[in-house]
């Protein structure tokens, strides 16, 4: 269900009318920091120097992945904690990413900085949909995850995407174009709690678009954004470089309620829904396949195939669990539309609603990686502390039991649910609980296959 | 209140480790232990011993040597006891990454002091 744009727009006047809310910029110490070039140097640094150690560790270190504290910071601490980022600060991930801050250091000193050729800006989130979808399907094939070796040659592979789009392209091209970790953090980042925006009456005034342009005091907005017209915090990585550069104070960073932007979406992509719905996919893959009720799954596919090879079943199954949410996303636009409860078109209705899944695809990311840094996350102090070449004893991994950890995947799980059904209802214009029962109906159904395989037992990461 | 009530009862639930709302009804190790019969790991039992899911290590998506259990996931761990066979980098695939980097390094130096002095392109700074 498509909102009339009148109705949009008033809305969207009485907002813009409504008591700012609160600027975390108006804090004198927070706004020095952030002008100040230790920002976000720092932390790129920091992060550049853990990155290179990770690196090492896994490209030459032990090939145990309990003891690699390459696989054990990368994919029991990392990788969990980034959606929890992007939830509560937005991009600011990318502004600190290593592969940001080489990107950064290979275009200064010897980048051509030509503009981004047209096709990457036209089809570059499709690109990133797909980028995605390969490397999980490759980490199921050749198990790059459980590999430090495998993983070690993946962030090759991005540190040499990245040189090469650097060495010829404006800007952060490949953040923005290419990094399959981009087109996630993007979408999670419209669900977060914070976001950076220009204020309207004083941007209109503006002569100088310095947030775009770039000053004397720092360069144009990494990810080509027009603080002017920026809707979205999904392209925004909080760099603080606008906020360096705005000659007339007219940024501001406030809090917000979570999901708030997914409603309020002026133009509305499909990559962005499809994107949406494929990691609702992604999750399901991730989770069927550590529990253990996979090898019958494994055994019912290769009875339709007729081949017990490892490779092409998992290929149906990766194929049927990306289908599996995008049909019932396109099943629910296409019943919406029969039932009378919506006077868009399938597509439009696909489109608009599929950032209702959002919530989903953050909950069920979130639990499924709490399983993993909770179960394994001692791997993490073990490793870090014998790479310093502390004498530890190692015991047990986890640091709760795994049925603990279900209890709180559950109540994740709801919370997304909430927010998606909540999302929906907005996204709906508030209609009618008959107008917009399908997609309610579809959040709660996602929901429950969610909550169904985290009551199975998973297996560990490391 | 209620809030407060729901709050309590959810950590007592959490930190309990919450048993009742499991869906198989808490026998967690029979039905992993029971689920993975038959998954003979050296690929014996031909009945489960699919291509590609060759639990020696060719396919280390499989490969549960490094899974660990703990007290709730003891039918999970797949004899993880046996001991991993170190391997060096591989330092044709790393040679390879370098050759690559330093070509596009070298493209970069080359247009950028050599081809395009102007800097008439993208950013301001």
């Amino acid at each position: 269900m498509a909102i009339p744009s009148n109705k949009y727009n008033t809305e969207k006047i009485q907002v813009d009318g409504a008591k700012q809310p609160f600027n975390l910029l108006s804090i004198p110490t927070i706004k020095k920091f952030i002008q100040s070039r230790w920002y976000p140097g720092i932390f790129q640094w920091a992060a550049f120097v853990v990155f290179s150690v990770i690196v090492y560790e896994l490209v030459a270190g032990t090939v145990d992945p309990t003891r690699n504290i390459g696989t054990s910071l990368t994919w029991v601490l990392w990788w969990p904690l980034v959606p929890v980022f992007f939830v509560l600060i937005g991009r600011f991930w990318c502004a600190i990413c290593p592969f940001g801050k080489l990107s950064d250091i290979i275009r200064k000193t010897i980048g051509s900085e030509r503009p981004t050729p047209r096709f990457l800006r036209k089809y570059g989130l499709w690109i990133i949909d797909l980028f995605f979808i390969a490397i999980t399907y490759s980490d199921h094939i050749w198990g790059i995850v459980e590999s430090p070796r495998g993983s070690g040659y993946l962030l090759l592979l991005l540190v040499t995407m990245v040189v090469g789009t650097s060495v010829f392209y404006e800007r952060r091209t490949f953040c923005k174009t290419l990094c399959f970790l981009g087109g996630l953090s993007g979408n999670y980042s419209r669900s977060g709690a914070l976001e950076l925006r220009g204020t309207p009456d004083i941007c209109k005034t503006c002569k100088t678009q310095s947030c775009f342009k770039g000053s004397d005091k720092a360069e144009g907005c990494p990810m080509f954004q027009f603080v002017r017209t920026m809707d979205s915090s999904a392209d925004c990585n909080l760099c603080g470089n606008c906020v360096k550069s705005c000659p007339n104070n007219s940024i501001r960073i406030s809090p917000r309620v979570p999901t708030s932007e997914l409603w309020g979406t002026k133009n509305p992509k499909i990559e962005h829904s499809f994107l949406a719905a494929v990691i609702m996919g992604i999750v399901f893959v991730q989770n069927i396949t550590m529990i253990s009720i996979w090898q019958d799954i494994l055994k019912a596919i290769s009875f339709v195939t007729g081949t017990e090879n490892y490779t092409i079943n998992f290929t149906v199954a990766y194929i049927i669990s990306m289908l599996i949410p995008i049909l019932l996303l396109l099943g629910t636009a296409k019943l919406a539309v029969l039932t009378g409860g919506s006077i868009s078109k399938v597509k439009q209705n696909f489109v608009r609603f599929g950032y209702a899944i959002i919530p989903l695809d953050l909950a069920g990311h979130l639990a499924h990686n709490l399983f993993h840094i909770i179960t394994e996350g001692r791997a993490v102090w073990y490793n870090s502390a014998a790479l310093f070449g502390a004498n530890v004893t190692r015991g047990d991994l986890a640091f709760a039991s795994a049925s603990s950890v279900q209890i709180l995947q559950y109540i994740i799980i709801v919370i997304g649910m909430v927010g998606s059904l909540y999302t929906a209802y907005r996204i709906g214009n508030k209609g009618t609980f008959k107008a917009l029962m399908p997609y309610y109906t579809l959040m709660i159904l996602l929901a429950v296959m969610n909550i169904y395989l985290f009551s199975m037992p998973m297996m560990h990461r490391v | 209140m209620k809030g407060k009530m729901l709050i309590i009862m959810a950590l007592f639930l959490v930190l309990t480790g919450g048993t009742v709302a499991m869906a198989h009804g808490g026998n967690q190790h029979s039905q992993s232990n029971s689920s993975m019969k038959g998954m003979d790991m050296n690929g014996k039992d031909k009945g489960m011993d699919m291509k590609g899911m060759d639990m020696n290590g060719k396919d280390k998506n499989m490969d549960m040597s490094g899974s660990k259990s703990n007290d709730d996931m003891q039918g999970m761990n797949m004899g993880g006891d046996e001991p991993v066979k170190e391997t060096p980098p591989n330092v044709k695939v790393l040679g390879t990454y370098g050759v690559v980097n330093l070509a596009f390094i070298l493209i970069g130096i080359w247009n950028k002091w050599f081809r395009r002095k102007d800097g008439s392109y993208g950013n301001t700074k």
